[in-house]
């Protein structure tokens, strides 16, 4: 497989390119192309597609669309180009199966296909949520790490440090990161579940100086560190800078791949596409051992949108029918905690990804609004369902989403705020509350009624 | 009553927008310059109606960001076209001047580009200062272009500050009474834009423009 260095020199040398012609002038058309040339139709009525065909023309389409148009440099206004043989080459040489965490709680990342019947990972946090102060962030993440089917954990991003407002890029937010680590361990500990790893260990850190930091202090070698891209197929120096001190210190990479629906993709079909380019630019540039697709859309702020569940769906088929580099998607939602309807959210995306071939990672609300808008309900909910799934046909699964998008799509227009961790959880025990509880038990009774058989007993009440 | 060349001239420059064939835009408008028709019925009846019915399509979900991007630019080559030949009227109705940018820190643009978009497609002379943009440099950009209105983006829990700092730099500069600042992007809130006394505060690109257009009323009225 191509080094990090041989990147980076094509990054410096390679044919220079200004941004907006990168943008306009090269992906955009070829991903309208590229659509055509496959045949590639969204189909809303099918919100979890099982056409082995179709997600193997995405697939293909996907591959075209990053030898076409190559990887942007942002800092250097150049692209980077690939051989059709060096794509062949890092799906082939990739990493896989990687461990999560340590001693009794390190935790293998497996490599699913479509309808798998090994069970999926799960990712359950707050996920970069921001949190307004040290009581709820160590609650809630202790809440998240007792989850029983948690087999990491994500952070919440700390807002602030002894009370004074954290800014992106200050020396605030190398001391917030370093103690984001450090807290998020030590809720493991209180969880009694010392060792379970943290997936993208600093949430708190907007900059390359901030991930490294918390890193370099705080986490395990067997902690996560999430990098990520520009826009649609680029990079930039301060993400590669993060993955130059991962790599040297021998460290798992999940590599985020965001598209949003309504950007430079298009729609949904264009989205999938360039989700399945981002799988080898995951591996190539980010050196991700596992994908993180965090599909988004330009108006609905969640990826439990039927556009979202088919696109993200149809992109983790056709990479996980080609490659054994596995997916963590990242699940996040509209409506806050106590609503009931981000519960069903959850359980949509969770189905789709899961029969898809995916592992789940449950974060916040998209938008991330307000601090404390977060609950350990709904990554458990998440998890309950993504179990009780698994080894379920895409046929099946798909008439259950679309059962599910009923309950909460008409609601997504506007989708209420919710409640805080302090309002729906008792922070002492980090139990629901009554009316919390009762959300939980509406929507797995309502889910029976859809005809879901949950694998496990309740966990709350 | 209109001949059928010109009828059919202006409608091929409409279908161009609506048929996302951006390329073609300045050649019509060339070859309509050529057959002799007025400059103005191009730009109102070809290049406005064009890109309104793009703006109509963006609202309906039937073509994304990237569409309005190119019909913004088609527009513009149409406009250069025009401008030399209208005897130093100007050739569109500026409303006014807005300085937009994402603020230090932040690098996410797609919302940013979106509003910026639809500012110029309802009329506004936008200077876009991209992302990672410093409190000064909106607030000297502003003074320099003789702006109405900042527009200041922010998608992060700890960038949102420096809409703050925006404010507050205007103030120091003794100039927050020259400019309405209106503030958005994902994590920002009403409440938030009343608490750093922003002018407005938009949930959508359309907000933006509805926004834009009541201050340049009140800026009128005054
Ligand atoms: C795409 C995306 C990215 C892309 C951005 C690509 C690009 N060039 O724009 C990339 C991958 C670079 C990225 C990076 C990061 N991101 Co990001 N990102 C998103 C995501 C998924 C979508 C944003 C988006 O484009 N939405 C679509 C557009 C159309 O919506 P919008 O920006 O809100 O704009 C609309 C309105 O808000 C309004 N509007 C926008 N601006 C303005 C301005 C005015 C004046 C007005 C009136 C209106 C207005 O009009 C627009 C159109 O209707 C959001 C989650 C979400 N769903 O919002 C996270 C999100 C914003 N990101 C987040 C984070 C944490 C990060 C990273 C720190 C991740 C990391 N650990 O590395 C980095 C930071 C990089 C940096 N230094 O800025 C968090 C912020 C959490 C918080 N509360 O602080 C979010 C909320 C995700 C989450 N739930 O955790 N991200």
């Amino acid at each position: 497989m191509l080094s990090n260095l041989e990147i980076y020199r094509r990054a410096a040398t390679g044919e220079i390119c200004s941004e907006k012609d990168y943008d306009l002038k090269r992906f955009v058309p070829a991903v309208r192309s590229l659509v055509r040339k496959y045949g590639v139709e969204y189909d809303p009525e099918t919100p979890v597609p099982s056409d082995d065909n179709l997600a193997d023309r995405v697939w293909e389409a996907g591959r075209e669309l990053i030898l076409q148009v190559g990887v942007y440099c942002v800092d250097t206004e150049r692209i980077i180009r690939f051989e059709p043989i060096e794509l062949d080459q890092a799906i082939a040489q990739a990493p896989r199966e990687v461990v999560v965490g340590f001693g009794q709680f390190a935790r293998r990342i497996p490599v699913r296909r479509p309808e798998s019947s090994i069970a999926p990972f799960f990712s359950l946090g707050a996920c970069g949520g921001p949190v307004s102060s040290d009581e709820v962030f160590m609650s809630l993440t202790q809440a998240y790490a007792e989850l029983p089917y948690a087999d990491a954990v994500a952070s919440p991003a700390m807002t602030h440090v002894d009370g004074l407002q954290i800014v992106a890029g200050s020396p605030l937010e190398i001391e917030g990161c370093i103690r984001t680590v450090l807290m998020t361990r030590e809720a493991t500990r209180r969880a009694h579940r010392f060792g379970l790893g943290i997936a993208n260990t600093v949430a708190t850190g907007v900059r390359s100086q901030g991930h490294i930091a918390g890193n370099a202090v705080a986490a395990h070698p067997c902690d996560l560190m999430e990098v990520g891209h520009t826009a649609d197929l680029k990079t930039d120096f301060d993400g590669m800078s993060k993955i130059a001190y991962m790599q040297r210190q021998g460290r798992t990479i999940l590599g985020g791949t965001g598209v949003v629906i309504g950007g430079y993709a298009g729609g949904p079909a264009g989205a999938a596409i360039s989700l399945c380019a981002y799988h080898f630019f995951a591996i190539l540039v980010q050196r991700a051992s596992i994908v993180h697709p965090y599909v988004s859309h330009f108006r609905f702020q969640t990826a439990a949108n039927r556009d979202v569940i088919w696109t993200t769906s149809l992109a983790i088929q056709a990479s996980t029918r080609h490659s054994n580099v596995p997916i963590l998607q990242s699940g996040v939602y509209s409506a806050g905690p106590a609503t009931g309807i981000s519960l069903y959210e959850e359980a949509a995306m969770a189905a789709s990804c899961v029969a898809a071939g995916g592992s789940v990672e449950v974060g916040p609300t998209a938008s991330a609004t307000r601090s404390d808008y977060l609950s350990p309900m709904e990554p458990l909910f998440a998890a309950e369902v993504g179990r009780s799934v698994v080894g379920m046909s895409r046929k099946d699964v798909n008439v259950l989403v679309r059962k599910m998008l009923d309950q909460y799509e008409p609601r997504l227009e506007a989708p209420p705020l919710g409640l805080r961790y302090q309002e729906c959880f008792d922070m002492e025990s980090r139990q629901p509350r009554a009316e919390t509880l009762e959300h939980y038990r509406t929507a797995r009774a309502a889910l029976r009624e859809m005809g879901l058989e949950f694998r496990d007993p309740p966990y709350y009440g | 009553m209109r001949d059928r060349q010109t009828h059919e001239l202006l409608a091929n420059v409409v279908a161009a927008f609506v048929g996302a064939e951006f390329d073609q835009v300045p050649e019509l408008v060339q070859r309509g310059l050529t057959a002799g028709l007025e400059p103005q019925v191009l730009l109102d009846d070809g290049l406005v109606a064009g890109i309104r019915e793009v703006g109509e399509q963006f609202r309906r979900g039937q073509v994304y960001l990237p569409e309005m991007m190119l019909a913004a630019e088609a527009w513009q080559a149409g406009i250069d076209l025009l401008e030399p030949l209208m005897a130093g009227r100007p050739v569109q109705q500026v409303k006014g001047k807005v300085v937009i940018g994402t603020v230090k820190g932040d690098i996410h643009s797609l919302g940013k580009n979106i509003v910026t978009t639809l500012l110029k497609t309802a009329g506004y002379d936008v200077v876009d200062l991209g992302v990672d943009v410093p409190a000064s440099r909106f607030v000297a950009k502003a003074v320099e272009t003789r702006a109405e209105i900042i527009a200041v983006c922010a998608l992060m829990t700890t960038t949102m500050p420096q809409q703050k700092e925006v404010i507050e730099h205007l103030l120091a500069a003794n100039k927050r009474e020259d400019f309405y600042v209106m503030v958005g992007g994902a994590c920002t809130t009403q409440e938030w834009a009343a608490q750093i006394k922003a002018d407005g505060y938009g949930a959508t690109a359309a907000d933006a423009v509805a926004l834009a257009d009541g201050y340049l009323n009140r800026l009128k009225r005054s």
